[in-house]
């Protein structure tokens, strides 16, 4: 069953892993160095915003067939019961369909020359919101019917931290460079929703069943569940149920390292091979507010008994109430105290290059990247292969073509790096229709730009 | 040839920013979205369950009637009782027998003696009296009368020189006259019938005989010289002799003796006034109405537009207390009326009335149907439910109470009697073949939820059950849709289809299942915005629809239940919450 990728995914430019003079390499491999020092503007010098997945804008949203004539809104959702289920219901994948918001920001960043190598020191702030809809989960809202949908996990998350990382590379001989790094995790936050084992089952004709393991997690200091307490309808006694979230005062969640390591084998004046392994580590929370839902099934098999004699304590109404009592336990929200903390990964990224220059013109060289993200069943990986050009000293760029497990991509880098400057921008997945409001139609999209002072 | 790198540079720059924005579509804007959603898919079948015994009890409102009652046992009955009347105090007047004429009583007595006895029979005074039987009297058998007789008797001194002794004298006076307590003031008298006999009477001494008459008897025939009887012009006539037969030895006594002697007789009776009387009558009785019976809070069952109460054996029950000795009989009308107009007339007659008892009468639809031990009468009216077919407001019992004339009783003349009627309708609820009571119901509240609501095209909502049916009745199962203001919906708005039957139990124990089925379909296109909920009408009916019938069985608060089974509700298409 599909769920989020709880961890962040690669935020880094994969576009220009072989773009010879692209400051931030180092970022992917960090057995990369880079000819010139350079320090980044800070909080402009290496931004990275992509989202990833396997549906997107139009899949959820859709011209609404009742405009002009019954409707004064051009659009609408893919619920909306003039769209037919098979046509709204097109779009999803039948397994998990996820979407990824990441966000990374350089705050400081530099590079220079020294120890026998090439150093960088970073300070980057990462962001991550995720999440993982199951397709039956579209499917039982779009077309609910008489039959079991086991939608499986549904997974929403967000995670937020600071790294500072330390970064050292340096040629062993003339073949093989490698590097590393070390990164020193503040975590800001994070929050984990999950659903476990969702199902609905709803075949029976005398009996549905709702079943689901509703765990939230949430590792934000001063964080808190606000509660509030109220009476059920028909059983005895009361309950409690989150209503509200409070954040006091603002610190550091949690701590943690993690390593980068690189390695880059010259193997001919026309073909490198690198590989690099990225972001292996962990961070520590600090504290875990966890809350769930007290009732991991609801049933529902009718009205028994009914009695027509008010007092009874049967009667429809009694026996609605009491379903209702069963429904809040199930959906609500309750605390279940706070852990003290709890340790989580933040995945590891495989990488593997090759690249090729063209002796005969050696302006121009290809790369075939393969990245893997290593994050249990959560792992994608990605094939991107790419034709650059260096038509100036002090510009170059690429185009690359990727299939990876959401879609297929082309991308494009643009690198001015005249001397003293650098500027780059670039695109793992050329950004195409965006709505209004600036939300990627196809949800893939990725844009990377920073500025640097070379020296 | 450093600045030219950085405006080159600075110029690419903006141009891959610019390409950024050009990729805007603003048709894609979420302000113009629609936030219409569907529920539900093709078809949703919602397990609903089903119903507890669900009892007449739980389903019929008496509560607020003051017409319908449960027994004990449950059965349902209507039970009116009218409101009182006065008493009727019939009285007859005592009335007089006049004396119309008494003879002189000087006999004779030469000739008395024969063969040395003394022996005399002989009509010694004749008398008649005359009187007027009231017109409440009908007939006579006898009277009871307070009257006394004299007599007294002296015998010439002839006679009784040389008789001294008379040893038999009997006087014989009319047998009608009930003759009691004689006394005499010789001899010792012996009565026996109307005649007193004395023996051993000196004949020196007058003898004074006194006796009470207490009762003239008109039953018997008598002849042409004693007789009591009315005339056909109600006059009373009362012709009677007083004889005197005498036996003494003669002795020396000869018939030269009693030349000229007279035996000397003096009769004397009073007036008769009649105390009391056995015959038959007919004392006017004042009682022309047995009361008025107001029905003012019918349980809406009964008031609904459509019901028709034929009861199986609607029941009357009189109850009239009477201390006269003389039957009575009762006829009349009942009539019922709804808002001043009379719905139906039933005549009632010659119902009867027992002599000294508190009756106990049902007058009913169907005598076989009553268990006849518990009153003193039965009289079965085939129209009687006709009163009643439709719930009347008002009902009234002119009534014409008079004594049975073919019936002997007896009266006393003078006293002042009672004679109290009573009167409530005690019906068992139980059907005739056209009876059809209305149960309504309203299920409303739904428009808060379903304000916002609409049906995508051609959607229904289907409800589906089984109905158990231990009620000895048809359910003829209707719904309406109706709107917030309580008003019933078009069916240019919503259609709900449900008319249903279903069947009856034969024996209101017997389970019968029917399917039920109830279809809820928008017509307009936001009808169920205007939806607050249904009226749901069940007519219990005697007669289903293939004719069938069911009646006689009452219907019974505990034991008349109905049960919904596997119910089931379906959503065919979807459920449009709209933006």
């Amino acid at each position: 069953m599909m769920a989020i990728s709880e961890n962040i995914n690669a935020q880094d430019l994969k576009s220009a892993y072989f773009t010879q003079d692209y400051k931030f390499r180092h970022e992917m491999n960090a057995a990369y160095g880079n000819d010139q020092n350079y320090i980044a503007l800070p909080a402009m010098g290496n931004i990275n915003v992509s989202t990833q997945g396997n549906f997107g804008y139009q899949d959820v949203v859709f011209n609404n067939p009742r405009y002009p004539l019954n409707s004064d809104k051009k659009l609408t959702s893919f619920m909306n019961p003039y769209i037919s289920a098979a046509e709204a219901l097109d779009g999803f994948s039948t397994g998990n369909n996820r979407l990824n918001v990441d966000m990374k920001i350089a705050i400081l960043s530099a590079g220079f020359k020294g120890f026998g190598g090439y150093n960088t020191v970073e300070l980057n702030a990462r962001t991550r919101v995720g999440a993982s809809l199951p397709y039956e989960l579209f499917e039982f809202a779009k077309n609910t019917g008489n039959k079991t949908y086991n939608i499986g996990d549904i997974n929403v998350g967000a995670q937020a931290f600071a790294e500072l990382a330390f970064g050292h590379s340096r040629d062993i001989n003339e073949k093989l460079r490698v590097g590393a790094k070390m990164k020193l995790l503040f975590g800001l936050g994070r929050a984990d929703v999950k659903i476990k084992d969702m199902k609905a089952d709803l075949a029976d004709n005398d009996k549905w069943t709702m079943q689901g393991d509703v765990q939230a997690n949430v590792s934000v200091e001063g964080f808190k569940f606000k509660s509030k307490t109220k009476n059920y309808e028909h059983r005895t006694g009361s309950y409690e149920y989150i209503d509200d979230v409070d954040v006091d005062g603002y610190g550091l969640s949690g701590f943690g390292l993690a390593f980068d390591l690189g390695a880059i084998y010259k193997i001919d004046e026309d073909w490198t091979v690198s590989a690099a392994l990225n972001d292996l580590g962990f961070i520590s929370w600090s504290s875990n507010a966890t809350a769930i839902n007290r009732d991991k099934t609801f049933v529902f098999d009718g009205f028994h008994d009914v009695s027509a004699t008010s007092g009874s304590g049967n009667r429809a109404d009694d026996q609605l109430d009491e379903y209702g009592d069963q429904l809040r336990d199930f959906a609500n929200l309750s605390e279940n105290g706070d852990k003290g903390g709890r340790t989580t990964g933040i995945g590891a990224t495989m990488t593997f290059g090759v690249n090729y220059v063209l002796p005969v013109y050696r302006k121009v060289d290809f790369g075939l990247l393969s990245t893997t993200r290593i994050d249990g069943p959560y792992s994608w990986t990605e094939g991107r292969l790419s034709a650059n050009y260096s038509p100036l000293k002090w510009l170059n760029g690429g185009v690359n073509f990727a299939v990876n497990s959401f879609t297929t991509s082309m991308g494009w880098v643009l690198n001015v790096h005249p001397k003293g400057y650098n500027f780059y921008i670039g695109m793992d997945h050329i950004l195409g229709k965006m709505s209004h409001e600036a939300i990627p139609l196809s949800s893939n999209a990725n844009v990377s730009l920073g500025m640097s002072v070379t020296f | 040839m450093r600045n030219r790198n950085i405006i080159t540079s600075t110029a690419i720059m903006a141009m891959a920013l610019a390409s950024l924005s050009s990729c805007i579509d603003n048709d894609y804007d979420l302000n113009q979205m629609d936030g219409t959603i569907g529920v539900g898919g093709t078809e949703l079948l919602i397990p609903a369950g089903g119903t507890d015994v669900i009892t007449l009890d739980d389903i019929l409102d008496i509560d607020g009637s003051d017409c319908i009652l449960t027994l004990d046992d449950g059965s349902y009955v209507f039970q009116k009782t009218a409101a009182s009347v006065e008493a009727a105090h019939p009285l007859i007047e005592t009335f007089v027998v006049r004396q119309a004429k008494m003879q002189e009583g000087n006999l004779s007595i030469a000739g008395a003696v024969s063969g040395g006895r003394l022996t005399m029979n002989t009509k010694a005074q004749i008398f008649s009296y005359e009187g007027v039987q009231p017109d409440e009297v009908n007939s006579l058998n006898n009277v009871v009368v307070d009257n006394t007789l004299q007599m007294k008797f002296s015998f010439p001194a002839a006679m009784s020189a040389k008789v001294s002794t008379i040893q038999t004298f009997n006087v014989t006076l009319p047998d009608y006259m009930g003759l009691t307590n004689v006394t005499s003031t010789v001899g010792n008298p012996v009565l026996e019938g109307s005649v007193i006999k004395l023996t051993n009477i000196p004949t020196n001494q007058e003898i004074n005989i006194t006796a009470k008459i207490s009762k003239l008897d008109f039953s018997l025939p008598g002849d042409a010289e004693n007789y009591l009887r009315v005339e056909e012009d109600d006059s009373i006539k009362l012709l009677g002799d007083m004889r005197i037969a005498l036996s003494a030895n003669a002795g020396s006594l000869t018939s030269a003796d009693l030349t000229g002697a007279k035996l000397t007789s003096r009769l004397e009776i009073g007036d008769f006034t009649i105390l009391s009387a056995e015959g038959t009558f007919v004392p006017n009785i004042e009682l022309t109405d047995l009361g008025n019976t107001q029905i003012t809070s019918l349980p809406k069952f009964l008031s609904e537009k459509g019901v028709v109460a034929d009861l199986y054996n609607p029941m009357l029950m009189l109850t009239v207390e009477n201390n006269m000795n003389v039957k009575g009989l009762v006829s009349g009308t009942i009539t019922s009326k709804k808002d001043g107009s009379q719905l139906a007339a039933v005549a009632i007659n010659n119902v009867p009335i027992n002599a000294l008892d508190t009756s106990t009468i049902c007058i009913c639809r169907r005598a076989d149907a009553v268990s006849a031990s518990q009153f003193d009468h039965v009289v079965e009216v085939p129209t009687l439910g006709n009163l009643i077919r439709t719930i009347p407001d008002e009902v009234t019992f002119d009534a014409n109470v008079v004594g049975d004339k073919t019936q002997v009783g007896s009266f006393n003349l003078g006293q002042q009697y009672t004679i109290t009627p009573n009167y409530s309708f005690n019906s068992p609820l139980t059907f005739g073949k056209d009876a059809r009571i209305v149960y309504k119901d309203t299920l409303d509240g739904w428009n808060d939820d379903v304000e916002d609501v609409i049906l995508s095209d051609g959607a229904y909502l289907q409800f589906n059950a089984t109905v158990e049916n231990r009620v000895p009745a048809f359910l003829h199962i209707k719904a309406k849709a109706i709107g917030k203001d309580g008003l019933e919906l078009g069916e240019d708005i919503i259609k709900v289809e449900a008319d249903q039957e279903i069947k009856a139990s034969a024996d209101g124990t017997t389970a019968v299942a029917s399917p039920l089925e109830i279809k809820i379909r928008q017509v307009a296109d936001d009808g169920l915005k205007q939806l607050d909920g249904l009226i749901l009408t069940i007519e219990a009916a005697a007669t289903g629809s293939d004719g069938t019938v069911v009646e006689g069985i009452t219907l019974n608060a505990k034991k008349h239940s109905i049960i919904a089974k596997d119910m089931k509700l379906k959503l065919v298409g979807q459920v449009v919450i709209e933006d």
